[in-house]
């Protein structure tokens, strides 16, 4: 096993994992290649499913030992494990919290193998804290921000600027961004794969906003594209 | 008599009422501040005299807007023959109480005076509706608690309000150092709308069992927000947090996505609301 990070998914990724271990990082992009097993894989992409599962299971097959962590606010970790051999391996995370470099990362799991993850990820990176939490989609983190920048959207059709929304929520609620600041970091099209998977698992009110439905047809992104 | 330069009338000397007098009097301008009850305006003369100390003190505002503000600031349970340039109403969020007032404050004073309600909750059009002779002057100016600190002032605009209330009241409240946007007079305006899934997930994760309340608080604080979720319900009040969501609710004709949550009804039953209880979500014993 060689001492690398596989990353797939945004390309802002590789240099915030890269500040936080001392072992190489490897940006993937979106076609993982063939070579020496990593020492962990990590799949930060949101969807569309398909091509998320047929990835995982190219690079399950590829790399049999590997640890994988991957992104669970869409897809539930145990929908995923079902797509790979060895599915103990995996974990899932929200990558949002990874692309903010937030100081503790969300994690999915079962007990069982909570402790062996946990020192594997506290042995790789440094600066992080790792929270468990259960398994749904949404997790913590994108489960509040992805109904917030929804929310901010009806002030953009009835014509507030971004700036007004940004400035009232960063004064008026100290938020660290405001909601369209989170859709530069994310992409709207990943905030809306956030929605329509609570949508779809959680109920009516996570239904995407007609402008961020169009900016997913436009970008050709869609759950299950 | 006080003539039009810079006066302004504040009704109501409770937390608001008292801030924006506060703001108001640090920045040159002349204040009558109303108030039915005597005590609450002796309250509100000492916190008002204590505010400008500190702020001094501080250096958050300049010895010229200060000076000599006892004696631009007067008091009283009515306003008489005073002729202002905004009056802005502070008083108990209650459309029974507003509405009546609005509707004297119209019959009083001229097309000229702008007339400002700093609800939270309340659609301007509704209190246009109690002001029928010159309902394109009322607005809403919603100065956030602090007022002395939060720079931001959101500026509602009912369905019948003129653009230049809107304009008048930017130019005002940059006057005072504050930052105005001007939103939509939707339930919850902008601020209070946008905020409500960052409670109300929050509150269904718990109930869920995706995560407890003190791990949710240390995700959103690791990610940038000073204060988590439950963290700071417990600052401004389970009850108040409560009624936002409650009143945002009712008035999108109970649109799901505002549905206040069970958990915090609970907390209020028991009197569990929070720091000033000494009790909500986390315990200040
Ligand atoms: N407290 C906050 O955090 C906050 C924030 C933003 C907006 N607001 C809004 O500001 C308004 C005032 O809130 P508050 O917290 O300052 O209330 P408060 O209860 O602290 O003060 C209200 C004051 O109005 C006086 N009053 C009542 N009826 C009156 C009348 N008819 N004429 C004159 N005075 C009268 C009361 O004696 C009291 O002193 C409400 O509409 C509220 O929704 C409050």
């Amino acid at each position: 096993m060689s001492d690398m990070i596989a990353v797939f998914g945004p390309g802002t990724l590789g240099p915030i994992i890269q500040r936080h271990t001392s072992k190489e990082v490897h940006f993937w992009g979106n076609d993982p290649q063939q070579g020496p097993d990593p020492l962990l894989i990590i799949d930060a992409t949101l969807g569309p499913v398909p091509i998320k599962r047929d990835r995982l299971r190219w690079v399950a097959e590829q790399y049999p030992q590997t640890l994988i962590l991957t992104a669970s606010s869409t897809v539930l970790l145990a929908t995923q494990r079902r797509w790979i051999t060895n599915p103990e391996r995996m974990i899932g995370f929200d990558p949002w919290l990874m692309q903010i470099d937030a100081r503790v990362l969300t994690v999915a799991d079962d007990g069982e193998w909570r402790l062996f993850h946990r020192e594997m990820l506290s042995q790789i990176f440094s600066g992080w804290q790792w929270q468990k939490i259960a398994d749904q989609v949404g997790a913590v983190f994108a489960r509040v921000i992805a109904p917030l920048v929804n929310e901010s959207m009806a002030y953009v059709s009835m014509g507030i600027t971004h700036e007004d929304i940004n400035q009232a929520v960063k004064l008026g609620l100290n938020h660290p961004k405001g909601p369209l600041q989170w859709t530069e970091v994310f992409g709207i099209s990943q905030v809306g794969l956030v929605l329509q998977a609570m949508h779809r698992g959680m109920g009516e009110r996570f239904l995407p906003h007609p402008l961020i439905q169009r900016q997913m047809a436009e970008e050709g992104v869609n759950l299950d594209a | 008599m006080m003539n039009t330069d810079n006066l302004i009338i504040v009704i109501g000397s409770g937390t608001m009422g008292r801030g924006i007098a506060q703001v108001a009097l640090s920045h040159g301008f002349r204040v009558h501040l109303v108030d039915s009850v005597q005590s609450q305006r002796e309250l509100a003369h000492k916190s008002i005299s204590q505010g400008i100390g500190r702020a001094l003190e501080n250096g958050q505002v300049s010895p010229e807007g200060t000076l000599n503000w006892s004696e631009r600031l007067t008091m009283g349970p009515d306003w008489h023959s005073l002729k202002p340039s905004w009056v802005i109403e502070a008083i108990p969020e209650s459309m029974d109480l507003k509405g009546p007032l609005f509707t004297k404050l119209d019959e009083e004073f001229g097309e000229s005076v702008w007339l400002a309600s700093n609800t939270s909750s309340i659609a301007l059009t509704a209190i246009q509706g109690m002001a029928t002779r010159f309902p394109h002057r009322v607005g809403g100016l919603h100065f956030f608690n602090p007022v002395p600190r939060m720079a931001l002032v959101e500026v509602i605009a009912g369905m019948a309000t003129a653009p230049n209330f809107v304009s008048a009241a930017h130019d005002l409240v940059k006057g005072w150092g504050k930052e105005p946007v001007t939103v939509p007079d939707r339930p919850g305006f902008l601020v209070n709308r946008v905020a409500r899934p960052y409670y109300l997930e929050a509150l269904r994760m718990v109930e869920e069992g995706v995560v407890d309340y003190a791990d949710c608080d240390r995700i959103f604080e690791g990610a940038g927000f000073p204060m988590g979720p439950f963290r700071l319900m417990d600052l401004v009040g389970i009850d108040v947090n409560f009624s936002v969501s409650q009143s945002v609710f009712e008035q999108t004709f109970y649109d799901p996505r505002y549905r206040p949550h069970a958990l915090q009804q609970n907390k209020i039953w028991l009197g569990h609301l929070g720091r000033k209880s000494k009790r909500g979500f986390y315990s200040y014993e």
